[in-house]
């Protein structure tokens, strides 16, 4: 069977419970049969095939439970994956406070991995906590890219995942140029040790 | 909280059900390809009435006929669901081939002895006296929970027998022959392997452990698991994972999770990518890491060492050779903390250094494991909020401390008498050519 892609990238998004990780992720999605498991096992991920510059990249979007609970996310959390999804709510400063922390942690123990930020929830002035000026200067000082999106009214979403899927693909093709014509030809896993993108091995 | 066990529990049990599998699904033969899957099963019967929570609904079907596993006897074993906040709700199953049906009892307290005891004996209710067994679940269904060390009677058969719900003590470790999970790890897993999975555990690999039958397939997961204790899992947890949810072993992040061998047999291991792999019923243990190696050699020789099967292991022995591990890598944790002002915090640095130079590269790494994060974080709020506690981690770390202090005055002693015999035999040896 063919599979149908020319990479496969496994993203993470991360942020705390009620910052609308599934609703971006729901807005994102061509999968609309699977329901969502999340509070059954406690994981939960959506795919989307995307096409960017000539080549079909598969997404897979990974989300886990209760991540508000650690003060830090470790570096072993973010070991297999290409990219992170760092989302916060504009509105709930708290939740801004987190993803900062994590966002450190990632920066000083994970500098491989891919990831934006996100401040969801980016639809009522009157609301908006977070000002985008001081979200700006972090990611700036973080060296990623913002994007204010809101998944209801469905503002930047495409552009947000488009940005870090083209992060993690120019990532790979730059640092191993053969592996590309590898992944195309070969269903075999890498062996040990030579995967080029991944974190904190 | 670290801790991943609801703690303001205020029922013995939330639901019992019956379920019947859906009949021909044929699972594993066809791959699962868009739309959703056929329920694995119906509830067909259900306690207590009107009961709705979808959530808890949801999985039961898929949980009680993880896969088309044909087996002739019953099958007793455990499953685990993951809450919203990360919390774990406990399922209790009993496969009847018989009857073609699978009663489940779902809690959020994690007595597994007392719930594994407790089925055969709803079955055999249900079977001969309906209505006592609907007042029986009523009856365990209102009673609250009994106390730390305390237990619950609930009668039936007219009051003419009763059963017994223990609440475990708060600390108690994992204990044989009482307790049924770590029997079967024990039973079917040999030390070597028990070491490599601890090792797999302590690097927070994706780990999937495989079995033809459930109940060994939960058991080890659930024991190993234990094993951990001053720490918990704080990754994705599936003792018993069913076929629908097989495409969730691609998930790039830690994991445990039991997979029934008819379930990983579907799945290439190019789906898998890297994992660690131990097989219960064949006891081998694939891993493309090599975490055992990775750990100090005097922590790797002393778990051989005491986990050798001519020692006799009843009691919790088992449970505290792997505490001891433990405690010797992070029992003195406490050494590194930070009196502020206002507060207390941990120095990952001041830790290290603190540690005998052969346990430091490993202990190094352990600074970024999520587990131990927790388990810090946890300890920190603790010591922040003034209460003292002692548990069974806290104990034997005491215990250590004066076992080594007396090692060293033992050692001193022996140094100053070496020094000094040494001393008195170099003398007559000069005595002697003097003479």
């Amino acid at each position: 069977m063919a599979r149908g892609f020319d990479h496969l990238f496994k993203l993470l998004i991360i942020g705390d419970s009620g910052v609308g990780k599934s609703s971006l992720l729901i807005r994102f999605s061509d999968d609309t049969f699977s329901g969502s498991y999340i509070t059954t096992i406690g994981v939960d991920f959506k795919i989307r095939t995307v096409d960017i510059e000539g080549m079909r990249v598969k997404l897979q979007i990974w989300d886990t439970a209760g991540q508000e609970r650690f003060r830090t996310i470790t570096s072993t959390y973010y070991r297999g994956t290409h990219g992170v999804i760092v989302v916060y709510d504009v509105t709930n400063g708290e939740s801004f406070a987190n993803v900062r922390r994590w966002l450190e942690e990632i920066q000083n123990n994970c500098d491989v991995v891919k990831k934006v930020l996100v401040g969801n929830k980016n639809d009522d002035p009157d609301r908006k906590v977070v000002i985008t000026e001081d979200a700006q200067r972090f990611a700036k000082q973080m060296d990623i890219e913002l994007y204010e999106t809101s998944a209801k009214d469905n503002i930047n979403v495409e552009n947000m995942f488009l940005s870090i899927t083209r992060q993690v693909l120019d990532h790979k093709l730059r640092t191993s140029p053969n592996e590309q014509q590898k992944d195309t030809l070969h269903l075999k896993p890498n062996p040990k040790g030579t995967k080029g993108g991944k974190c904190c091995r | 909280m670290g801790s991943r066990i609801k703690n303001d529990v205020k029922k013995l049990f939330e639901f019992w059900c019956e379920v019947t599998p859906t009949p021909g699904l044929e699972r594993g033969t066809s791959p699962r390809s868009g739309g959703p899957a056929a329920p694995a099963g119906v509830i067909v019967e259900s306690f207590p009435e009107g009961f709705r929570d979808q959530e808890v609904l949801i999985g039961i079907p898929s949980f009680a006929f993880p896969c088309d596993l044909s087996s002739t006897s019953v099958q007793t074993y455990s499953f685990v669901h993951t809450t919203g906040d990360s919390k774990w709700r406990f399922g209790f199953c009993r496969q009847d081939p018989k009857t073609n049906t699978a009663m489940v009892l779902i809690t959020y307290l994690p007595w597994h002895d007392t719930f594994l005891k407790l089925l055969p004996i709803l079955a055999e209710l249900k079977r001969t006296d309906s209505n006592g067994f609907r007042a029986f679940l009523s009856e365990a269904y209102n009673q609250g929970i009994p106390d730390s060390g305390g237990n619950l009677k609930v009668y039936y058969n007219a009051g003419q027998s009763h059963f017994v719900f223990e609440r475990p003590l708060q600390f108690q470790l994992p204990s044989m022959p009482e307790n049924h999970n770590l029997n079967l790890y024990y039973n079917f897993v040999e030390p070597k392997e028990m070491i490599a999975v601890f090792a797999a555990m302590l690097a927070e690999r994706r780990i999937i452990f495989t079995s033809r039958h459930l109940d060994r397939l939960s058991s080890c997961i659930q024991a190993a698991n234990a094993f951990l204790y001053p720490m918990v899992w704080q990754h994705i947890f599936i003792p018993v994972l069913p076929w629908e949810f097989k495409d969730y072993l691609g998930a790039p992040m830690p994991y445990l999770i039991g997979v029934p061998e008819p379930v990983l047999e579907t799945v290439t291991s190019d789906e898998l990518g890297e994992v660690v792999i131990l097989n219960c019923d064949t006891k081998i243990f694939e891993s493309p890491f090599d975490d055992v190696h990775n750990l100090p050699t005097e922590i790797v020789s002393q778990l051989k060492k005491h986990l050798n099967h001519t020692h006799d292991h009843i009691g919790d022995r088992i449970s505290k050779i792997f505490l001891n591990a433990l405690v010797q890598l992070i029992g003195g944790y406490r050494d590194a903390v930070e009196y502020h002002e206002t507060s207390k915090t941990f120095s990952s640095q001041k830790f290290i250094e603190s540690r005998p130079a052969h346990l430091r590269p490993f202990l190094a790494k352990m600074m970024d494991l999520q587990i131990f994060a927790q388990f810090i974080d946890d300890r920190l709020k603790m010591l922040n909020s003034g209460l003292g506690f002692s548990d069974e981690f806290e104990l034997e770390t005491v215990r250590y401390a004066e076992k080594k202090k007396r090692g060293r005055n033992y050692a001193i002693m022996k140094n100053l008498k070496d020094k000094y015999l040494g001393k008195c035999s170099l003398s007559r040896l000069f005595a002697k050519n003097n003479v």
